[in-house]
């Protein structure tokens, strides 16, 4: 189980023009016939971002670091919304996806003798993409936000945020292949078991809840509610939370926290473990896909 | 590749398709660890065994849900087989559908790359054939047009021609010739033929049993997930098609039967009489009726009793009958019905013109068939003794089983009808007025020649 998930890359590989023809057709096909077409992958994030900053930040003026004289939290407010914020959905949107990428091309899975594996892969690569856009965008308004005010993250100059972001291939590559354990099993699980497929948007949700997205710890810490009694001793236990803490690491508190690598050998370890159990199920099951969909 | 080599090997291959109730079943299954069983078994493969000499082509013929798609699809690995294994040598492409992976937001050319990457060819290769995929499709400039924008025969011809473009030692094909125009069918017909001329593998499952004949070497039947026959194409192909037709035969006689039930409730309606006196084995014989007393074939020139007959070879109906007393007068009579209870032919004395004696004794009629002209097939033949104008039967009996008539031609259809063929060049003033009316003119010619035509 463990060598075939460890092959699973050079499977990837060979068959990269495939996986690039699904990308492409993919985004296409959500694009298609729009007047802006290929630029909403960029500007979906920027307007996120001009949103995200504009509601939370200016307008409701949520908080997530202490105020100071010199001001500038609500761009803190902003990295930290935004750097949970698209990591989960791409997360979630090729998690919920891939629950039905088998059932839906059973017509490939039927027909063709095709590796199958490659379903939700792509789908990992299409959301990776999207992903990709939003991240560079967030890492850019970041380092501008770094450079021209420095006092928001605590640092004298620009070097320090900018040396954190190198951290990020970290964090990215781990959610890639958590994401794509998770895609396989559900895949599989849903071929067998076709409710998970109504199921997977109420639990996304429940567990988008239980993610410290548009929470902090702290705010549980400080919570007078049952969601300090009860979240915060779960949160622990919860992949998100140790992904989160790596992202918010390198976009939120780059200069007085160092990078929480206790959290990334939690997430690391959890992350393989989600792909091969994945990944081995999706191989062993796919023989009957095609009797099944 | 050549004939002595083996290309797909095939053996005990079994398939079962476990059927749930309910999804819930294969769950409570599941958990159960094997105490409880929910599912029934349905056995689309059962202990199949076959070789494929390499460069040969083999049809595969039998009825739906016999078990040749499962067959296609355990070979070309969409599907595990439950027990046994399977070779195949070379490269496999399989042809289970047109048009797999298309994408309709795509351009044709598009669609080309998409369908082929997931068949399993590289870029480059499909590059390489890209122009000979197009050229094929004839699709000319549609092939930079988005795909939705095709009618359902462009998508045919595109599929078919990125199928085949690629070079495999072995071809699946399964029931894909029933698409696009007759030109085009022709084509792919071709496209095939010259893949057997490469020699090239080829396992071709249709429901058109001429293309099976024609394209192939050898034949399967499978029936009930099984091998029934497995011989010479046109061997098969009979065989196959005589089992068809009295199956069909077969619901005939229970819808009749099915009507006569009802009979009393509705209308009367037409009833194919003769089909449901051919199917009783005989009617009861009276003592004091006309009565049949045997029927059986004579070969006219050896004089042998024979149980089957040859096209265009003559044959002989004896009929041996029994008038216990004097009658006005009478008809001896003979049908013939093939296998699905089609009445091929209905002869007696009385339509011949000829008057049978009628006077008490015991008689031998002989129904001479010069040339016959019963194609290849079983057929059944009833004999009858009925009234002087044919209405009222005393007494049918069937030839015992069926007669076997055999074709040394290939000649098809449901019977030989007598003909001649002639050509000749174009009489020199037909030919000038064609070429002054230039092209276009044979549909008004039948137009006005026609009078069914006009209204």
């Amino acid at each position: 189980m463990i060598r075939s998930a460890l092959l699973f890359p050079g499977v990837a590989h060979r068959h990269l023009d495939i996986l690039k023809s699904f990308v492409y057709r993919d985004l296409q096909a959500r694009y298609q016939g729009s007047i802006l077409g290929r630029l909403w992958p960029l500007l979906h994030p920027l307007l996120l971002l001009g949103i995200y900053h504009l509601v939370f930040a200016e307008i409701l003026g949520i908080r997530f670091a202490e105020e100071s004289h010199l001001g500038g939290e609500g761009w803190k407010t902003t990295f930290f919304l935004l750097s949970g914020i698209l990591p989960w959905v791409a997360f979630v949107e090729t998690v919920a996806r891939a629950t039905n990428v088998v059932v839906e091309n059973s017509n490939l899975i039927k027909k063709v003798a095709f590796p199958s594996e490659l379903l939700p892969t792509y789908l990992v690569l299409v959301h990776l993409v999207q992903f990709l856009i939003g991240l560079v965008l967030l890492a850019v308004v970041y380092l501008i936000v770094a450079g021209t005010s420095p006092h928001v993250f605590e640092a004298d100059g620009i070097t320090k945020p900018m040396l954190r972001l190198l951290y990020l291939p970290i964090p990215m590559i781990l959610q890639i292949v958590f994401t794509a354990g998770l895609a396989m099993l559900l895949a599989t699980l849903n071929v067998f078991v076709r409710d998970l497929v109504q199921l997977m948007p109420l639990l996304l949700q429940v567990w988008m809840f239980l993610s410290p997205i548009f929470y902090s710890e702290q705010i549980l810490e400080n919570a007078k509610t049952l969601a300090g009694d009860w979240i915060l001793p779960m949160l622990r236990f919860n992949p998100l939370y140790h992904l989160l803490a790596m992202y918010r690491a390198l976009f939120f508190d780059p200069v007085s926290t160092p990078f929480p690598w206790r959290s990334m050998l939690v997430f690391a370890a959890i992350a393989a473990v989600t792909f091969v159990l994945g990944h081995g199920f999706f191989v062993r099951a796919k023989g009957r896909f095609a009797d099944e969909v | 590749m050549s004939f002595d080599t083996i290309a797909v090997r095939v053996k005990n291959l079994s398939k079962k398709y476990a059927i749930y109730p309910r999804p819930i079943d294969r769950l409570r299954e599941w958990l159960s660890r094997g105490k409880k069983r929910l599912h029934h078994e349905i056995w689309g493969l059962r202990d199949v065994s076959l070789e494929v000499p390499g460069g040969s082509t083999l049809g595969i013929v039998g009825s739906n849900g016999a078990g040749k798609s499962t067959l296609l699809k355990v070979l070309a690995g969409t599907t595990m087989p439950t027990r046994g294994h399977f070779e195949i040598h070379g490269r496999v492409s399989s042809l289970l559908e047109l048009g797999t992976g298309f994408y309709e937001g795509f351009t044709g050319l598009q669609n080309i790359y998409m369908s082929a990457m997931v068949m399993g060819f590289s870029r480059k290769e499909i590059e390489a054939r890209v122009p000979e995929i197009i050229e094929f499709s004839e699709l000319g400039p549609f092939i930079q047009q988005p795909i939705r924008t095709y009618s359902s025969g462009m998508v045919m011809r595109l599929g078919f021609s990125v199928a085949t473009a690629i070079d495999p030692d072995v071809l699946i094909i399964d029931e894909i010739l029933a698409v696009g125009d007759l030109h085009f069918q022709k084509r792919c017909i071709d496209r095939i033929l010259s893949f057997r001329k490469a020699g090239k593998t080829i396992l071709f499952c249709s429901h058109s049993l001429y293309q099976v004949e024609e394209i192939c070497d050898h034949t399967i039947w499978v029936q009930d997930g099984q091998i029934r026959m497995h011989d010479e194409s046109q061997k098969v192909v009979r065989a196959y098609e005589n089992f068809e037709r009295q199956r069909r035969g077969g619901d005939l006689i229970r819808r009749i039967e099915q009507m006569g039930e009802e009979r009393s409730k509705i209308e009367p309606i037409a009833l194919p009489d003769a089909v449901a006196k051919a199917v009783a084995e005989s009617s009861q014989p009276s003592e004091r009726l006309p009565h049949i007393l045997a029927v059986r074939l004579r070969d006219p020139r050896s004089n042998e009793v024979v149980e089957r007959g040859r096209l265009l070879e003559d044959l002989l109906v004896e009929i041996d009958y029994e008038l216990p007393e004097d009658l006005s007068g009478m008809v001896v009579g003979s049908a013939i019905y093939r296998s699905d209870q089609i009445m091929i032919a209905g002869l007696g004395t009385n339509l011949a013109g000829m008057k049978a004696p009628s006077a008490k004794g015991l008689y031998r009629a002989h129904l001479v068939l010069p040339r016959l002209h019963l194609l290849h097939g079983e057929y059944t033949l009833v004999a009858y003794v009925t009234d002087e104008r044919g209405i009222h039967i005393y007494h049918s009996k069937r030839l015992p089983g069926q007669f076997q008539v055999d074709q040394p031609t290939r000649h098809v259809g449901i019977i030989y009808l007598d003909h001649e063929w002639r050509v000749n060049p174009l009489p020199e003033e037909a030919a000038l007025e064609y070429r002054r009316r230039g092209s276009g003119t044979i549909a008004e010619e039948n137009e006005e020649i026609d009078p069914l035509a006009v209204k």
